[in-house]
C-alpha cells in the first residue's frame, strides 16, 4: 500500500470516528430527549421514601398528574394519599410562560386554597430532597450542554453532558453545573450530579429499572435522590403509571380539589 | 531525715549525678504536655449527665457555636450584603463547618399580597431589588424564631451562627479553625462597622493564649520574687542561688509528669510552675539558714552542713508534709481541673523536698561558701527581732485581752462567709476589660449571647411532636421561657408550627398558636424539610429539643433560673414527659456544687491531717489542736473577704484554704519544735518562748513574706480565679504569720511539750522503770510522764537538795548515783545513804511546808527528774 493510501485510510478512518462522536451535538442529544420522553397527559402513583440521617424512614404515598395544556407549558398536582393525616394535602402548578408560575397549596384542614404567592424553585418540595427545579422539565436555551466523556452506567452507555446555565438564567437556578447521564439506546437520563453555587456537590440522583410506557417514553421504576449536604434521602417507586389515557383540566382546578376528587386512584 | 542528709553530703558526687540523669528522663517527656483550653475539666469526672449530653448532641447538633457578629447601620445595603456574601462563601467551604444559620438561608414563611412565601429570607449571592431586600429585612426582624436570634429588633445587628465540627484529635484545633475564620473576615474590614468572632473556637483559641501568656508572665516573676526575698532575708548569692536551682529542677520533673501521665495545662495548672518555685524554696531558706549558723560555730562545711542535719530534722520533715498534704487534699475534689491540680501539685512539692534534701547538702559539700553572710542576728536593732519583740510584747500584754481581740475580730470577719456564692461559670472567669469579655457584653447588648443550653423533652413514644397536645406543652414551656427575666430567647418546635399557622391565617398574631388539629399539624410539618427543625425535633418526633439562649454568667444565677423553671415545669407541664436539661454550660454549672462539696472535704481532711500529725507528734491532743487554731483563723478571713467582696467560690478560690493551711502550718511547726527543744534546754516556759521568738522570727518571717508575694505575682494573671487565688492566699499568708507570731507564742506558754522524737530517743533505765514511783504504769506511761516532767542534771559534787531548804519538789533519779549527808552540829555531816536509778527523794516536800532535812549531793553526773507539787 502506498504511502498516500495509508495516509488517506487514516484520515478517514479517523473521520468516521469523530463523526461518531460528533455525530449528534449535545443539544440535539437534549431536544431528543426531550422530544422522546414528553407526554401529553401523565399519570403516576409513587411511594415516596424519606431517609434521615440516622435511618429512619417516612414512607408517603402521592399521586401526580400532569398535563401539558401549551407549548411545552404544563398544569400540575401533586396529591398526598397516606399517611393518613396529610391525605388530600395537595400542590397545584400551573405552569406561566415569561413570569412565575402560579401555585396553591391545599391543606385539607385548613379547608381552603392558599396560593403561593412566592415560592422558590430552589426550595425543596415537601420535605423531599427535590427542588420544584429537579422537577420540572428543562428548558434547553437556559442551558449549555457539553459531552464531558461517554461512559458506561448501569450497563448503559451514556452521553456524560455537563450543563450549566446560560448567563441570564444563573440567578434562577440553584446550580452551577449538573452532570447528566444519558442512556444513547433510550434517551433516559441515568444519573444526575448537582453542584451547588460554590461548584461542590450536594446530591446525586440515580434512576433505574427503566420501563417503556409507550412510543418512545422510557420512565424509571425507581430514583434516589441522595442528599450530601443535607445528609437526607428520598427514595421514590413508581407503583402504577399511565401516559396515554387524558386526563381531564377539570383535575387541575380549585373546585376539583376542593370536593376532594383529587385523591382518587384511577 | 539527719540520716538522709548526711548521706548526701558524703555522697555528693553520687547524688548530684542521679539528680541529674532523673531530670532529664523527665525533660524528654515535656513535650508531651498539651495545653488544654476545653471545658470539659471544669466539669465533674465521670458525670453520667455528660453522656447523655453527647447523645443529646448527636442527636440535636452540637452546641459549640461560633458567632460572626456584625453591627451596622445599613447592614441591608446592597455593598454590605455583597462583602457578606464574599465571607459567607469561604465559610460555606471550610471543612470544620457542619452548618452555618444566617439571617439570609432561613426559611421566610410569610403570608404577603394574599399569598404564602416559602423561601428562604434571601440569596446574598444573588440580590433582589432593593425594596425586596428591605421587605426581607422587615420579615426577618418581625420573625418570632429569627428576631434577637441571628437579627437584633431594629436591623442594624445580625449574627451568622456557626456549628463548628468537634475534632479532639486535632492538635490546637480551636487556634487553627479561629484564625482561619478570622482570615474570612478580611472583606468586612472598612464595609462594616463593627464585626467580630466569639463563643466556641475564638473562646478556647482565646484561653490558650492567656495561659500561654500567664506562663510567660508568672514563672519569670516568681523566679525574681524568691531571688529578691532570699537575697535580702540570707544576705547571700549563693543562698537565693541555690533554691532557684532546686525550683528549676522541680519544675522539669513536674512538667515532665504531666506529659508523662498526660495532664494538661490548662488555666488552673498553669500556676504549678510559679507555685512550685515559691513554695518550694522555703525547705532551702531553713536549709541553708542553718548551714550559715554551723559556719558561724565552726568555718567548715562537714561541720555546718551536719549542723545543719542536726537542726533540720523533724520540722522539715514535718513541714514538706503538711504543704504537701494540703495541695494533695484537693484531689479529693470531683472537678477534673482540680483534681489534676492537686495530682501535679503533690507530685511537684514531693518532687522538689526529694530534690532538695539530696542536692542542697550534696551541692553545699562540693561548693558551698565557707563565710556565712554577716548580720547581727541577735542585735534588737534588727528588723526581725523587732517584730518578735513587738509579738511578745503584744502576747505577754494581757493575754485574755489579746486572745478575744483575735476571737472577736476572726468572727466579725468571718461572718462574711454568709455571702459566699459559688460560681463555675467559664466566661465569668476572664477580666471584666478582657476582649473576650467586651465582645461578649456587645454581643449581649444586641443579640441572644453565644451562650446557650437545652431543654430536652421526651414524650417516649414516636410521633408525639406531631400531636397538638404534646406541642402546647412545648408552647407553654417556651412561652414560659421567653417571659421570665432569666433568658433572652428560646426556640421549640412549637414555634415552627405556631408561625405556619400565623401565617396560614394570613399573618393574624392572633393564630399564633398550635392548631387543635392533628392533621392539620402533619400538613404543615410538610413545609419543612428535615434540615429546617432538626435541631428542634428529633427523627421520629418521640423527643424535641427546646434551644434557650441566655446571658447569665455565673453559676447561681443559672441555677436559679434553671430552678425556676423546674418549678414552673413541675407544676403546669405535662408530668409523663420527661424533661432534661443538658448543654457544655448546664453541665459545668452543675459542677459549682462539686467545687463547695470537694472544698469542704479538703478542708476537713487537711485539718484532719494536721491535728493527727501534731496530736502523734507531741503525744497530746492538745498539742494538735493548738497547731490547728492560728491556721483556722486567716482562712476565716479569707472567705469572710470573699463574701463581703462578693467574690465567687470557683475552681481558683475554692482552693486556697487547704492549701494555705498546709502552708501556714509550717511557721507553727517550726515555732513549736523549737519551743519544744528550747523548753528542755531552759526549764522555763517562758524564756523559751521568748528564745523560740527570737531564733526563729527571721526564717518565719522571710518564708511567709517570699509566700506572700509569690502568691501576689499570681495577681498578673489573665483569668479571675488564679488572680483571686493569688492575692486572697497571699492575704492568709500574711494574717497566718500575724497568728503563728502573736497566738501561737501565747498558747504554747500554757503547755509543756513533749515530743515523739524525744520519746522514741529516750532511754530508761530498767531501775527507772521498776521504781515503785511508777508502780502499774505502762513503760510508754512512764516515758511520757518523765519527757513532761523537769528534767535537771547535776555535776558531779553539786547539791540536789540542802538541808533546811523549804521546797516543794522531789526527785527521781534517772541516772547516776547521790549521796545523802545529814548536817551534824560543828558543821559536820554523816553519810547516810547512796541513792541510785530509780530511787526518789525528797517526798517529804509532799506532806507541806517542811524543811529539808538532809543534803543530797551528786556522786557522778545525775540526770534527775524534779517534780513540783
Amino acid at each position: 500500500m502506498s504511502k498516500i493510501l495509508k495516509a488517506s485510510l487514516v484520515i478517514i478512518i479517523s473521520f468516521f470516528l469523530s463523526l461518531e462522536l460528533y455525530a449528534t451535538t449535545e443539544k440535539d442529544i437534549m431536544q431528543t430527549q426531550k422530544d422522546r420522553q414528553k407526554t401529553k397527559n401523565e399519570y403516576s402513583y409513587e411511594q415516596m421514601v424519606l431517609v434521615n440521617s440516622d435511618e429512619s424512614k417516612e414512607v408517603r404515598q402521592v399521586i401526580r398528574k400532569v398535563k401539558e395544556v401549551g407549548n411545552d407549558l404544563h398544569k400540575a398536582i401533586v396529591t398526598f394519599l397516606s399517611p393518613a393525616d396529610i391525605k388530600g394535602t395537595a400542590l397545584l402548578t400551573w405552569e406561566q410562560k415569561d413570569r412565575d408560575d402560579d401555585q396553591w397549596l391545599y391543606m385539607p384542614n385548613l379547608g381552603k386554597m392558599q396560593r403561593i404567592a412566592k415560592g422558590s424553585k430552589k426550595n425543596y418540595f415537601m420535605g423531599t430532597d427535590f427542588t420544584y427545579e429537579d422537577m420540572t422539565s428543562e428548558d434547553i436555551n437556559n442551558f449549555n450542554y457539553t459531552i464531558l466523556r461517554k461512559e458506561n452506567k448501569q450497563g448503559k452507555d451514556c452521553w456524560v453532558i455537563e450543563a450549566t446555565p446560560v448567563a441570564n438564567y444563573s440567578k434562577d437556578t440553584a446550580y452551577s453545573k449538573r452532570i447528566l447521564w444519558v442512556s444513547k439506546d433510550v434517551y433516559v437520563t441515568v444519573q444526575i450530579e448537582f453542584y451547588d453555587r460554590k461548584g461542590e456537590l450536594i446530591k446525586t440522583q440515580m434512576s433505574s429499572d427503566f420501563k417503556n410506557i409507550g412510543g418512545t417514553i422510557w420512565r424509571a421504576e425507581k430514583t434516589i435522590m441522595n442528599n450530601f449536604k443535607e445528609k437526607h434521602k428520598t427514595l421514590i417507586k413508581t407503583i402504577k403509571i399511565d401516559a396515554s389515557t387524558n386526563i381531564d383540566e377539570e383535575s387541575f382546578t380549585e373546585r376539583f380539589i376542593l370536593k376532594g376528587l383529587h385523591t382518587e386512584l384511577k | 531525715m539527719k540520716k538522709l542528709l548526711i548521706f548526701a553530703k558524703n555522697n555528693y558526687i553520687a547524688v548530684l549525678i542521679v539528680i541529674f540523669i532523673i531530670t532529664l528522663l523527665f525533660a524528654s517527656k515535656i513535650p508531651k504536655v498539651v495545653i488544654d483550653p476545653s471545658s470539659d475539666g471544669f466539669m465533674i469526672k465521670g458525670d453520667p449527665e455528660k453522656t447523655y449530653y453527647e447523645k443529646i448532641i448527636k442527636e440535636f447538633g452540637s452546641d459549640n457555636r461560633m458567632i460572626i457578629f456584625l453591627k451596622d447601620k445599613n447592614l441591608f445595603s446592597e455593598d454590605k450584603i455583597n462583602a457578606i456574601s464574599k465571607v459567607l462563601e469561604k465559610l460555606e467551604k471550610y471543612k470544620y463547618i457542619s452548618k452555618i444559620e444566617t439571617v439570609y438561608n432561613q426559611k421566610n414563611i410569610k403570608w404577603r399580597d394574599g399569598g404564602l412565601i416559602t423561601e428562604d429570607f434571601l440569596d446574598p449571592f444573588n440580590l433582589p431589588s432593593k425594596e425586596e431586600i428591605l421587605q426581607a429585612k422587615r420579615d426577618a426582624i418581625e420573625n418570632p424564631i429569627l428576631n434577637s436570634n441571628l437579627i437584633n429588633k431594629d436591623g442594624t445587628a445580625m449574627a451568622i451562627n456557626i456549628i463548628i465540627e468537634k475534632h479532639p484529635e486535632i492538635k490546637s484545633y480551636d487556634t487553627i479553625v479561629s484564625k482561619e475564620i478570622e482570615s474570612y473576615l478580611k472583606p468586612l474590614n472598612g464595609v462594616i462597622e463593627e464585626y467580630f468572632q466569639i463563643g466556641g473556637p475564638y473562646f478556647k483559641k482565646s484561653l490558650v493564649e492567656y495561659i500561654i501568656k500567664d506562663q510567660i508572665k508568672l514563672v519569670p516573676l516568681a523566679v525574681l520574687v524568691l531571688f529578691i526575698v532570699v537575697i535580702i532575708s540570707l544576705r547571700s548569692l549563693y543562698g537565693a542561688l541555690s533554691p532557684l536551682v532546686t525550683a528549676g529542677l522541680s519544675v522539669v520533673w513536674t512538667f515532665g509528669f504531666m506529659g508523662l501521665i498526660g495532664i494538661p495545662i490548662n488555666i488552673i495548672t498553669v500556676i504549678i510552675p510559679a507555685l512550685v518555685i515559691v513554695i518550694g524554696s522555703t525547705e532551702d531558706i531553713h536549709m541553708i539558714s542553718e548551714y550559715f549558723e554551723g559556719l558561724e560555730h565552726k568555718q567548715d562545711r562537714h561541720f555546718a552542713i551536719e549542723f545543719m542535719a542536726n537542726k533540720m530534722g523533724i520540722a522539715i520533715f514535718l513541714t514538706a508534709f503538711t504543704t504537701i498534704a494540703g495541695f494533695s487534699s484537693i484531689i479529693t475534689n470531683d472537678i477534673t481541673v482540680l483534681k489534676q491540680f492537686g495530682i501535679v501539685t503533690t507530685f511537684g512539692l514531693t518532687a522538689n523536698f526529694i530534690i532538695t534534701v539530696f542536692y542542697t547538702p550534696a551541692m553545699l559539700r562540693l561548693r558551698g561558701p565557707l563565710e556565712a553572710p554577716t548580720h547581727s542576728d541577735r542585735s534588737d536593732s534588727n528588723i526581725f527581732q523587732k517584730i518578735a519583740n513587738l509579738a511578745l510584747k503584744i502576747t505577754y500584754f494581757n493575754r485574755g485581752f489579746v486572745f478575744g481581740v483575735v476571737v472577736v475580730i476572726t468572727v466579725a470577719i468571718g461572718f462574711g462567709m454568709n455571702f459566699l456564692r459559688i460560681n463555675n461559670d467559664t466566661i465569668s472567669y476572664f477580666k471584666k476589660t478582657s476582649e473576650i469579655r467586651l465582645r461578649s457584653d456587645i454581643v449581649k447588648e444586641h443579640l441572644a449571647r453565644a451562650q446557650n443550653f437545652y431543654i430536652v423533652v421526651d414524650a417516649g413514644k414516636p410521633g408525639a411532636f406531631k400531636n397538638p397536645h404534646y406541642l402546647k406543652e412545648i408552647y407553654k414551656i417556651v412561652n414560659h421561657l421567653n417571659e421570665t427575666k432569666y433568658f433572652s430567647k428560646s426556640i421549640g418546635i412549637s414555634d415552627f408550627i405556631a408561625l405556619v399557622n400565623q401565617e396560614m391565617n394570613e399573618g393574624n398574631k392572633k393564630f399564633y398558636v398550635i392548631p387543635e388539629s392533628k392533621e392539620l399539624i402533619a400538613q404543615y410539618y410538610l413545609l419543612f424539610h428535615r434540615k429546617d427543625i432538626e435541631n428542634n425535633v428529633n427523627a421520629d418526633f418521640s423527643k424535641a429539643n427546646i434551644i434557650v439562649k441566655h446571658n447569665l454568667t455565673s453559676s447561681y444565677e443559672l441555677k436559679n433560673a434553671i430552678q425556676e423553671v423546674q418549678n414552673y415545669i413541675k407544676n403546669n407541664v405535662d408530668s409523663s414527659l420527661k424533661i432534661k436539661f443538658t448543654g457544655e454550660n448546664v453541665l459545668v454549672n452543675a459542677a459549682a456544687d462539686t467545687i463547695a462539696i470537694g472544698q469542704a472535704w479538703s478542708i476537713t481532711l487537711i485539718l484532719f491531717i494536721i491535728f493527727f500529725i501534731m496530736s502523734i507528734l507531741f503525744l497530746n491532743l492538745k498539742a494538735g489542736l493548738l497547731s490547728l487554731i492560728p491556721n483556722i483563723i486567716p482562712i476565716f478571713f479569707a472567705f469572710g473577704t470573699m463574701g463581703y467582696l462578693g467574690i465567687d467560690l470557683n475552681v481558683g478560690t475554692a482552693m486556697i484554704a487547704a492549701i494555705s493551711i498546709g502552708i501556714a502550718v509550717d511557721d507553727t511547726i517550726h515555732l513549736m519544735v523549737r519551743y519544744n527543744s528550747e523548753l528542755k534546754r531552759m526549764n522555763d516556759q517562758d524564756l523559751a518562748i521568748q528564745e523560740t521568738m527570737h531564733s526563729e522570727v527571721r526564717a518565719v518571717v522571710s518564708t511567709s513574706i517570699a509566700l506572700t508575694l509569690g502568691f501576689s505575682v499570681l495577681v498578673l494573671s489573665n483569668f479571675l480565679p488564679v488572680i483571686h487565688f493569688g492575692w486572697l492566699s497571699a492575704m492568709v499568708m500574711v494574717i497566718a504569720l500575724l497568728a503563728d507570731l502573736i497566738i501561737t507564742p501565747l498558747l504554747l506558754s500554757k503547755t509543756r511539750l513533749i515530743t515523739l522524737w524525744d520519746m522514741l530517743n529516750i532511754k530508761l533505765k530498767q531501775s527507772v522503770f521498776n521504781s515503785v514511783l511508777f508502780e502499774g504504769m505502762k513503760k510508754w506511761q512512764i516515758k511520757k510522764l518523765v519527757l513532761s516532767s523537769k528534767m535537771k542534771e547535776f555535776k558531779e559534787g553539786e547539791y540536789i537538795i540542802r538541808q533546811g531548804d523549804k521546797e516543794r519538789t522531789f526527785y527521781l533519779l534517772l541516772d547516776g548515783k547521790a549521796d545523802v549527808f545529814r548536817n551534824i552540829e560543828n558543821g559536820e555531816s554523816i553519810k547516810i545513804t547512796t541513792f541510785e536509778d530509780g530511787q526518789f527523794f525528797g517526798e517529804i516536800a509532799l506532806c507541806g511546808d517542811i524543811e529539808r532535812t538532809a543534803n543530797v549531793i551528786a556522786k557522778t553526773n545525775c540526770l534527775t527528774l524534779e517534780f513540783d507539787w
